[in-house]
């Protein structure tokens, strides 16, 4: 909504400089994003006299009109009809320029000098080529010669553009804001509709029946005769223009300058293509209308209509139809304010995408009570303008009239809800302020919303009147009174920060990346068989993003894909987020969502030094991150060999823990690697982190500190390179058992003196006996127990 | 006899502190002072020498010898001290050469801002709740007031799945969720961080997915001034000490009173300048007074309990916090940036 002050002034006095007011609007609820000065941007036109007029010498149709002003007299061509000697008329002189830029010049019409131009209204408010029958503009006998045009107009004014949140519907009018602005300055408000309440009503010649009272609960209509449709006067246009709506005629811009007055939409339709009936009902199934804009509308039986006795003649509150417009010729007009369901108005404007302002009216709430007045006084602005004779009476079909509400109040309650002490006159009279009628029930106040407030319905919105009118910057900040709780993180949420920090140390960035992915980026990723699992959107904006995926691995592809793509050669990442699991597809129920942990890595395992080793990331890299992650969660897990697309196939494995597959490594299959254009060796692993979470090891005792020294003997063998290792170790423990504590592997080698097949191992053993020394030949005859079980088992040669 | 001593012990002392090496040292103390050495020749003499001068002389080829070999001791030292500055002389390294590389893991920005924001509400005990992202309509927006039809309902800003689960376009769920989970517990105190969608194109001020923490404070008597009083701790502990937050009424269908909440422009002050738009201002969230039908929607009843509740877009805190200007950034993950932060 934009509202020009001076209309403003008209309803209220405002007392304070535009910029505090608007400051004081703003901090009441009545958001104002901008105050803007407009003037039509039209420089050197003057206030002229028609001192002589003669035909041109030689263009038929053009006249040399004499204009007279202080400095001398200036002849310039003229081609409108509508002047006449003695007229006074906007002369724009040579070197003025009109709004858009356009400058006038002396210029020669066949012959003859014009020294400038006499302007039409369009020309010197928008600076557009004068329309079609639209004369010079004639000003008043009095107007001062010499005088800029525009200042004698008075055209100059502020407006304050308004952003209104929803609830505002009743600031979608110059009045409801004269009402809000009244609130502020506590001076009374000059209600132009309770000039003339009393309306007579009836108005012969003209019925109208509501056959869906529901959707429209009140039509009021008015005839004026004798109409001479033509331009509305500058004043009216420019108004029309500062608040964003585009001048038409005189009869369309009264129906729009009411509505922007008193928010009431209406409609003027030619009464003389209209029959006399008008039903209001429902459209039927494949009923069509040519509207105003000429477009040819399907109707359908969920849409409301205005009809004559044949056909629809207006879609109810969105927009009339081209038969029954206004044009030059209409002698009579019908002019329909009527009130519309907010819902059913919302959903037609929405499915036929028309947001005209009387459809913005009417989806927020329309004051139900101002139908007849909102006509009448549209009635009476047409005869102001000297364009028609009001027909006396108005029809006001209005089948279940509504009462003005009454909310009760408990003020105590309300300003405990709010947190201060307003003592009771001065909470009355801010509610009075804002035009609530007040009757003081002792513990409860009554109080009659105006009907223009078609916002206030219950106790808490009055809550709401008072704090904003109060002033929310003079309600203190105060600490919450409640016994204290204790607040903070659940030990799970606590857990998945403990894992972040961890992934952190161990030098991995942490990314998010966005959840809704495309069926291009699982199939990408090897992934194909995913899509069908995941769940669709009914709307996506793209197909890129619409799906919600079971994995975060495509996420994480596409990051690094984008990384290398921007110079990066090296990556370590990890993500935590969530992956959906329907429970059935099409979703019947809410999904799972789960979260899980995301790590990839692609490149150096360290950055480029001097004295760092250059090595690629590989599978043992990433499988230790994993094993350092699940002895920090205390979790005892395994890898085992798994066959997942996605991977390289013999380098990858599912981690494991007891019955539970927590998720799975692997190097990337080097397919789906060059799908992405990475160009090394891609390492990724997904853990399903709420798993982790329940398995994870909460109350751990302190294990005391072995009191013996151990023994450590190295062993190294030749075995085949098809024997695991992960056998080996649980050979080699078993066969120790119980001094063998721990086996770890510290030298592998192939090639060489080793046999084709076979690989060499050295592993590092290590004996303790909890309560003793272990003597050497307590080591010796264990020790040999594993060789044994080495050669035996495995048929391993041993090499020392 | 006694001369030679003094002058054997002269000569000795001129030859250990005249060596430059340990080795030559070594030799010069067998010379003088070895079993076989000069000193011990003259002390084999001894016996020679009349008796009555044989005592002094004995005393004094002691004397001589404790002497020396304390000379010894000393240049023995001095050399040791001598190699040692040799060998760390030879060691010295060019330490502007860089240092040991390791990378050090870095949070993602939206985690750090959302960890501050969870930290700050959990010192004002408040608990850390979540919610679903996919949501039925019925908790998204019927619970929260805005029925089907509703105008802050607009179909274009939402994701649906089917025509009652969709993707939930605000943490304000979480109220409704938080309450039922706790009914009847009181007070009711949380914070919900999570992932909202709306259908909106990706622009440098608009993203289909983006971040909200979603606040909640119900009780006996909880007040807007309450409300006041904890987003004024909040805004002081994120933004400096010295910043005010200002409310302006406004509207949201699942709170009344409602308001907006600026802080003051944490580049200017509050003088006006580009960032605030030269209002010195700036807004950081939305907040009011739990509507009482969402508070009986929640389980609770509204005559009894009042409520506070609050949403904050991350991405738009940490744009505020960092002078970040395009939302863009937050999920496309280019390390150039996501370094930056800690």
């Amino acid at each position: 909504m934009r509202v020009p002050l001076h209309w403003l002034q008209e309803f209220v006095d405002l007392d304070y400089s535009p910029q505090e007011l608007a400051e004081r609007l703003t901090m009441q609820g009545v958001a104002v994003e901008a105050v803007e000065r407009m003037r039509p941007e039209c420089r050197g036109v003057v206030v002229g006299e028609i001192a002589k007029i003669e035909p041109h010498p030689s263009s038929r149709g053009l006249s040399v009109v004499q204009v007279q002003v202080p400095e001398g007299t200036f002849q310039v061509i003229c081609g409108a009809t509508n002047i006449a000697v003695g007229d006074k008329v906007p002369l724009a002189l040579p070197g003025s320029v009109l709004p858009g830029g356009k400058k006038i010049e002396v210029a020669d019409f066949d012959g003859v000098q014009s020294q400038g131009m006499v302007c039409a209204t369009t020309e010197i408010l928008f600076g557009k080529p004068h329309l079609e029958g639209e004369g010079v503009l004639i000003l008043d006998k009095s107007a001062p010669l010499g005088e800029d045009v525009i200042s004698y107009l008075d055209l100059e004014d502020e407006v304050f553009v308004l952003d209104l949140t929803p609830n505002y519907a009743s600031c979608l009018s110059v009045l409801g804001v004269a009402y809000e602005a009244a609130a502020i300055t506590k001076r009374p408000v000059r209600n132009p509709l309770k000039l003339h309440p009393d309306v007579a009503r009836g108005l012969s010649g003209v019925s109208v029946t509501i056959e869906d009272a529901e959707l429209c609960p009140r039509y009021a209509a008015k005839l004026v005769r004798s109409v001479e449709v033509g331009m509305s006067p500058p004043w009216m246009q420019w108004r029309l223009h500062m608040a964003g709506m585009r001048p038409i005629n005189n009869i369309v811009d009264v129906t729009n300058y009411v509505m922007l007055e008193v928010g009431q939409p209406l409609h003027a339709f030619d009464f003389d293509k209209l029959g006399n009936k008008i039903v209001v009902r429902r459209a039927c199934q494949g009923e069509t209308i040519v509207t105003l804009d000429g477009e040819k509308r399907e109707l359908s039986p969920e849409m409301l209509l205005i009809t004559d006795s044949h056909r629809p003649v207006a879609i109810a509150g969105v927009m009339g139809g081209l038969d029954t417009e206004v044009t030059l010729d209409t002698k009579t007009v019908l002019l329909e304010a009527a009130l519309f369901k907010p819902a059913s108005i919302r959903r037609t404007s929405g499915s036929l995408g028309i947001r005209s302002e009387a459809a913005i009216r009417f989806e927020k709430g329309v004051d139900p009570s101002i139908q007849p007045l909102a006509a009448e006084r549209a009635a009476q602005w047409i005869e102001r303008l000297g364009a028609g004779i009001a027909v006396p009476g108005v029809v006001d079909e209005h089948p279940n009239p509504l009462r003005p509400k009454t909310v009760s109040l408990r003020l105590d309650r309300a300003l405990e809800i709010i947190g201060v002490q307003i003592p009771k006159p001065e909470a009355i009279s801010l509610l009075q302020s804002l035009d609530f009628e007040i009757r003081d029930h002792g513990d409860t106040l009554a109080v009659t919303v105006p009907a223009r407030r078609v916002d206030i319905d219950s106790e808490i919105d009055l809550v709401e009147e008072l704090a904003r009118t109060y002033g929310f910057e003079n309600i203190p900040a105060t600490s919450l009174r409640d016994s204290t709780v204790p607040g903070g993180k659940t030990p799970e949420q606590t857990a998945v920060d403990q894992v972040r920090e961890f992934m952190m140390g161990c030098g991995l960035q942490e990314i998010i990346t966005p959840s809704l992915i495309g069926p291009g980026d699982l199939k990408r990723s090897g992934l194909e068989a995913e899509i069908a699992h995941s769940i669709r959107l009914a709307n996506p904006i793209v197909e890129d993003q619409s799906l919600l995926p079971r994995s975060l691995l495509p996420g994480m592809l596409k990051v690094m894909a984008y990384n290398i793509a921007h110079g990066s050669n090296r990556l370590k990442l990890f993500e935590i987020g969530k992956a959906y699991f329907a429970k059935s597809l099409p979703l019947q129920e809410l999904p799972d969502e789960r979260l899980k942990l995301s790590i990839g890595a692609t490149g150096e395992q360290f950055p480029v030094h001097w004295d760092n080793p250059r090595r690629q990331v590989d599978f043992y890299w990433m499988k230790g991150i994993v094993e350092a992650l699940m002895a920090r969660l205390g979790i005892d897990a395994g890898f085992v060999q798994s066959h997942e697309t996605q991977y390289h196939p013999y380098r990858q494995a599912l981690v494991i823990a007891g019955p539970h597959t927590l998720g799975s490594i692997g190097e990337l299959h080097p397919d789906i690697q060059s799908a992405w254009d990475l160009p090394s060796r891609v390492l990724v692993a997904e853990l399903d982190l709420d798993l982790l979470l329940e398995l994870r090891k909460m109350n751990r005792t302190c294990q005391p500190i072995p009191r013996y020294p151990c023994v450590e003997r190295d062993i190294a063998f030749v075995v085949g390179e098809s024997v695991p290792f992960g056998q080996i170790a649980k050979a080699i423990l078993e066969a120790g058992r119980p001094l063998a504590v721990e086996a770890k592997l510290f030298d592998v080698f192939k090639g060489s003196w080793v046999p084709e097949g076979k690989r060499s191992l050295a592993v590092r053993i290590t004996y303790r006996a909890e309560d003793r020394t272990l003597t050497d030949s307590e080591v010796d005859s264990v020790h040999q127990q594993v060789r044994k079980e080495l050669i035996e088992r495995f048929g391993a040669t041993l090499r020392s | 006899m006694e001369e030679q001593i003094l002058l054997l012990k002269q000569e000795a002392i001129n030859a250990f502190s005249a060596a430059t090496k340990m080795e030559e040292l070594e030799s010069l103390k067998a010379k003088y002072l070895g079993r076989k050495g000069q000193l011990n020749s003259l002390l084999k003499r001894l016996p020679t020498m009349p008796q009555e001068v044989r005592p002094t002389l004995g005393k004094l080829l002691n004397q001589v010898k404790s002497d020396l070999e304390n000379v010894f001791e000393e240049q023995t030292a001095r050399l040791r001290r001598a190699e040692l500055q040799a060998k760390l002389e030879s060691e010295k390294i060019d330490i502007t050469m860089p240092g040991l590389p390791f990378d050090a893991g870095n949070r993602h920005v939206l985690t750090a801002i959302t960890q501050e924001i969870i930290d700050i509400f959990s010192g004002m005990g408040f608990e850390i709740a979540e919610g679903p992202e996919v949501e039925t309509d019925q908790n998204n927006f019927v619970a929260l007031n805005i029925p089907k039809d509703h105008p802050a309902r607009d179909m274009q800003q939402t994701f649906y799945i089917t025509s009652e689960i969709l993707l939930r376009t605000h943490t304000s769920p979480v109220q409704i969720r938080g309450m039922r989970a706790r009914y009847p517990r009181l007070p009711v105190r949380l914070i919900a961080p999570g992932t909202v969608y709306r259908r909106d194109q990706a622009d440098a001020r608009h993203s289909p997915i983006f971040h909200q923490v979603e606040g909640l404070a119900i009780g006996e008597g909880v007040r807007f001034s309450d409300l006041k009083g904890t987003l004024l701790v909040f805004a002081r502990r994120m933004f400096g000490p010295d910043t005010v937050i200002r409310m302006r009424p406004s509207y949201f269908p699942f709170t009344e009173p409602s308001a907006e909440v600026d802080v003051s422009c944490t580049v200017c002050k509050g003088k006006g300048c580009r960032t605030c738009g030269g209002s010195g201002w700036l807004e950081i969230l939305g907040s009011g007074m739990v509507h009482p039908s969402v508070i009986r929607n929640g389980g609770y009843d509204p005559e009894r309990v009042t409520g506070f509740a609050f949403g904050m877009g991350v991405e738009r805190i940490a744009m505020l916090k960092y002078g970040i200007d395009d939302l863009r950034l937050f999920l496309l993950n280019d390390i150039r940036f996501l370094s930056q932060f800690h």
